[in-house]
């Protein structure tokens, strides 16, 4: 398989765009587990019944 | 949370802060790339690195698992599998993005951007696995099993495949001569990315245990409460 040719395609300014969506887009999907941890957390905990004092 | 950890943790987000400032200002852009793209480097790979080392763990605790059976091992390879689907979508993503700078399209089907599809298909089947058993032991026991065939995958899909066909992706940060072609300003950016995104993978690793830990508690103490 021989892919095609690459294409330039965005100004070399508009790639400094990119590099920060790259920087986003991480931050976001670490932050959106760290969210996903806190509601494991919360879940459990709500889920304890009254006579547990913990 | 004790005052070594807040220290660890204030010196992780300085060095993460370095990172960034490094990888927009310090390094320079590199040559056959187009503009700035090449700094996309400096997150992009760190994230398949830990994909690929998360799910070398999740293998790991899976055949402890199989060996001790205690369900922390369990618990453990959950976990790693978890953050290995994470950063390996993440890594598609940025790798996505890099694409459409280079080559003006988010998607090629290339043999990486395909493999990387297979590779998160693999994973994301040993989260349904997880989900479909009820019974926690045997849920466990099936889940390790599928953990140990589903890593044999790996190397595969993210080493041998890219290299088996012709493919738009650059050279791998060690090329097919043993040797690391990099000036020395985009080499200390890029193994300072390393070296920092595998702490964070690794701070929120245990917090990933400490939360499987807490669930377990809670589950635990539901169970007596019921029972009384």
């Amino acid at each position: 398989m021989t892919p095609d040719a690459p294409v330039a395609a965005v100004p070399s300014h508009g790639a400094l765009f990119y590099v920060a969506a790259v920087n986003l887009i991480i931050w976001v999907g670490l932050f959106a587990y760290l969210v996903y941890l806190d509601r494991k957390v919360k879940g459990a905990l709500s889920r304890r019944t009254p006579e547990d004092p913990r | 949370m004790g005052v070594l950890s807040r220290v660890a943790q204030g010196i992780l987000a300085l060095a993460m802060l370095a990172v960034i400032w490094g990888s927009f200002l310090y390094a320079k852009p590199a040559a056959n790339f187009i503009g700035e793209s090449s700094r996309i480097v400096f997150y992009h790979v760190p994230m398949a690195w830990i994909a690929s080392l998360a799910f070398l763990l999740a293998a790991g605790y899976s055949a402890l698992y199989l060996k001790r059976r205690r369900v922390e091992d369990d618990e453990a390879a959950a976990g790693a599998a978890r953050l290995g689907i994470l950063f390996c979508l993440l890594a598609t993503v940025t790798g996505s993005i890099f694409a459409r700078v280079m080559w003006n399209s988010y998607w090629n089907w290339d043999p990486r951007e395909t493999s990387i599809v297979l590779l998160l298909l693999v994973y994301g089947a040993y989260l349904g696995l997880r989900g479909a058993v009820e019974d926690p032991e045997r849920k466990a026991t099936l889940s390790a099993a599928y953990a140990l065939i589903a890593f044999v995958t790996v190397p595969f899909l993210m080493f041998a495949v890219p290299r088996m066909y012709a493919s738009l992706h650059p050279d791998t940060v060690i090329n097919s001569s043993g040797k690391i072609q990099m000036s020395s300003d985009i080499k200390l950016v890029f193994f300072s990315s390393l070296a920092v995104f595998t702490a964070v993978f690794a701070w929120m690793y245990a917090l990933d245990r400490k939360v499987s830990r807490i669930v377990r508690e809670a589950a635990l103490a539901e169970e007596g409460a019921v029972a009384r």
